[in-house]
């Protein structure tokens, strides 16, 4: 579920990238749930021109797909008609993310399938010719072998899916009760659920079984092809790809005209990795990232998928053998490898004679997403609110206030006032990080309170706090620089003196700010995409 | 309010034939309570026995020893009582860590925190029954330590983030522990709590960010915790 903030901060990154028009088709489709183009005119009050243009920017960043609405009866009756756009709030906070998601290919494959896959990032969906087109241009070579070469890195992108064919155009999506309705985000209310089932019907039917088929057409000259068919002056690059978006039909479309775009979740399945990874390594050991970093590169088969809960089962053998293929894993014992699944918890279930060991991924994201938000309560409400809150989280269930009192007293100053830890349990229950409720008994109130920890909604407050702050430290930056605008703008000879001393400060607050923002953002990726 | 006992006090064996029928029908209702005890206001409403009676009749229960004060800690202004056969409830007396007086023993509970992370961080790993055994022999603390004492102060440092959980699985370090025990580790290498990502800046810590929006009274374009954060 996405709030307010979550809402704020999308149309925040949209509005920074593509300008104000665009992102107030984007505030209203987020706001409004799927709607016609006719709809987006009437809400946003621009003209339908602007929002054409508008959508088919997000189109083109895979912001936003279309779909129509289709019924199995025969009756048509009800189906609302034309195209309906949808957008894809995770696409949009991608977008802040896009420097991760080129490192990792620069650290698998090389530095030129970044600068390959940079290019789509750039620009959302390209043709092949495009693609080589553009690396082309940043080089002063461009014969065929060069174009070969660059043809089999896009390939090899495509096989490792970091890259994917776009999804048709408008696939068509059945009706069900709701589908229809006029959805709001942002409001806590059931509606959003219903939007959210149509965002994820959508994705799901507009994803290609031709997916990562590529077809490689090597030997053809793209730059002569190009010239060849040089189009009309007035028409730019990027006005053909936004029209080729919108009239691409999988199936039909000629090989050539094939668009492609970064594969999202293939970044997010790496990304979610290395947390899993890091979590261990800092709550455990080194030993302890080494095998689960082991296990899980074993587990990663042809089907990738993000919110995998568990490992595929592996033999003590079969784990050995991945860990020692690391230079790090070659100096364990597979003595050392069995102690560090146990440390993860994880035991070996024997069927038959073999014994076979799965990692409880879904725990491991837990544990991190639990000391992310103890961290911050311990930091806001202070060390003792904390204790409680882990006291009521162990609990798991509802613990009435003289219960959890009753353990709270064993802290480490003196005794803690009965009052304060009221005052405090209060406190976050009245900020969203615990739930309250008052029993009633027979008709009348009972004194007592009953406290607990809602891991669903907690991450979804959290989440949405998270929101908030990534928008706050992107709006400070903003606005730091530029009020430091002109100093930014200083010939290095004239960096000195006075000057000298502002430019070196905007710098250091632009480093600080980008880095908080970047390790925000890693947990704003643990709360919603792991 | 409170836990009700499950036998009710007429099955219990009369053997008391020394009490006078008032004494008998108080010390009844003070025994049917187990190991709840009562108060003496409850007493009075369940016996209608008034003062100056009430008072000269639990005096002589107390003298005779049939039943016994005790310190509620929930309640610490009001007179309970309790059978002498019983003791009161962990959850009344605050359990072993209050004083007769009802007072939190903080210095027993910060001692025996110190005492028990130091020996984990120079053992490696340890239970609560090594742990248990090891301070009651060495002397370091004045009263005996019960197993449960010393598990319940290993689950608070659990709780504080000091030390962690794990069960053992016999190799390395676990060494003699028999597989399955549970037993305690540093919380990591350096003991030190992990910093998240919304606490390392303003936001995380911030008590006002309901109230704080891009273009509202309290925003991040003129945050004070933020210039402050970004004064170097
Ligand atoms: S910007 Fe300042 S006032 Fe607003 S939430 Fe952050 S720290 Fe608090």
């Amino acid at each position: 579920m996405v709030g307010q903030n979550g809402i704020m901060l999308a149309v925040n990154i949209i509005s920074s990238h593509f300008g104000i028009l665009v992102s107030k088709v984007c505030e209203c489709l987020l706001r409004k749930g799927s709607l016609t183009i006719q709809n987006i005119v009437r809400f946003t009050e621009l003209t339908p021109q602007q929002v054409k243009h508008s959508v088919l920017v997000l189109i083109q960043h895979n912001c936003v797909q279309a779909f129509s609405f289709r019924s199995d009866e025969d009756d048509q009756g009800g189906v609302p008609k034309g195209t309906h756009y949808v957008v894809i709030f995770e696409n949009i906070l991608h977008r802040l993310r896009f420097a991760k998601f080129s490192s990792i290919v620069s650290e698998q494959l090389d530095k030129e399938s970044e600068e390959l896959l940079e290019g789509l990032l750039q620009h959302g969906r390209l043709t092949l010719e495009q693609i080589i087109l553009r690396a082309l241009s940043k080089r002063n070579e461009g014969d065929c072998a060069i174009q070969d070469v660059l043809r089999e890195k896009i390939s090899k992108l495509v096989s490792e899916h970091f890259v994917e064919r776009c999804p048709p155009s408008e696939p068509s999506v059945r009706l069900q009760d709701g589908d229809n309705s006029t959805r709001k985000r942002g409001t806590k209310s059931a509606s959003f659920v219903r939007t959210k089932t149509l965002e994820q019907k959508v994705i799901t039917a507009a994803v290609s079984l031709k997916r990562f088929d590529f077809t490689m057409n090597t030997g053809a000259d793209v730059i002569s092809e190009a010239n060849a068919l040089r189009k009309p002056a007035n028409v730019t690059v990027g006005e053909k790809r936004k029209v080729e978006a919108l009239e691409m039909d999988d199936g039909t479309i000629d090989e050539k005209d094939i668009l492609w775009r970064a594969n999202f979740e293939e970044f997010i399945c790496h990304l979610k990795q290395k947390a899993c990874i890091a979590s261990v390594r800092s709550r455990l050991d080194d030993e302890v990232g080494v095998t689960l970093n082991a296990v899980l590169d074993a587990t990663r088969g042809p089907e990738k998928k993000v919110k995998v809960e568990n490992s595929v089962p592996l033999s003590l053998d079969a784990i050995f053998e991945e860990v020692i293929k690391s230079e790090e894993g070659r100096c364990m014992t597979k003595e050392r490898v069995d102690l560090a699944l146990s440390q993860m918890g994880c035991h070996p279930t024997t069927i038959g004679t073999k014994a076979s060991y799965s990692v409880d991924v879904k725990n491991i994201i837990e544990i991190a997403r639990k000391e992310e938000v103890e961290s911050l309560i311990s930091k806001r409400y202070g060390k003792d609110a904390c204790r409680m809150f882990k006291l009521l989280w162990k609990n798991g269930e509802l613990m009435e206030t003289d219960k959890a009192l009753y353990f709270f007293p064993i802290s480490d100053t003196a005794f803690v006032n009965k009052n304060e830890a009221l005052k405090s349990l209060s406190n976050l229950g009245n900020d969203g990080y615990l739930q309250m409720e008052k029993p009633v008994s027979q008709g009348a109130q009972s004194q007592f309170l009953l406290w607990k920890v809602n891991k669903s909604s907690l991450g979804e407050h959290v989440f949405d706090e998270m929101c908030h702050a990534a928008l706050n430290l992107r709006l400070r930056l903003a606005y730091e620089l530029e009020q430091e605008h002109e100093i930014l703008q200083l010939p290095k000879h004239k960096r000195i003196g006075a000057e000298g001393k502002r430019y070196e400060r905007i710098r250091d607050v632009n480093i600080l700010l980008e880095s908080s923002l970047m390790k925000l953002d890693e947990a704003l990726m643990l709360f919603h995409d792991y | 309010m409170g836990r009700q006992p499950n036998i009710s006090y007429q099955k219990r064996k009369r053997t008391d034939s020394e009490l006078t029928d008032t004494e008998r029908k108080l010390y009844d209702v003070v025994r049917s309570k187990e190991d709840m005890g009562i108060w003496t206001g409850e007493m009075k409403k369940e016996t209608r026995l008034q003062d100056p009676e009430f008072t000269k009749i639990l005096d002589s229960l107390v003298k005779l020893k049939k039943i016994k004060k005790f310190v509620n800690i929930k309640y610490n202004k009001r007179k309970y009582f309790i059978a002498a056969e019983f003791e009161p409830s962990k959850e009344l007396s605050g359990g072993v860590w209050y004083t007769e007086e009802g007072k939190l023993d903080t210095d027993l509970i910060h001692g025996l925190k110190v005492l028990c992370k130091k020996l984990i961080v120079r053992e490696n790993v340890a239970t609560s029954e090594s742990l248990t055994e090891f301070i009651n022999k060495s002397g370091v603390v004045n009263v005996k330590c019960s197993k449960e004492q010393i598990t319940e102060i290993l689950r608070c440092l659990v709780l504080d983030n000091e030390i962690v959980e794990v069960k053992s699985s016999e190799i390395g370090v676990f060494g003699k522990i028999s597989g399955g025990t549970p037993s305690y580790r540093c919380s990591n290498k350096e003991g030190d709590p992990k910093v998240g990502a919304m606490a390392s800046f303003p936001c995380g810590a911030c008590l006002r960010i309901n109230e704080c929006t891009p273009n509202g009274v309290i925003s991040p374009m003129t945050c004070v915790y933020y210039t402050k954060w970004l004064d170097f």
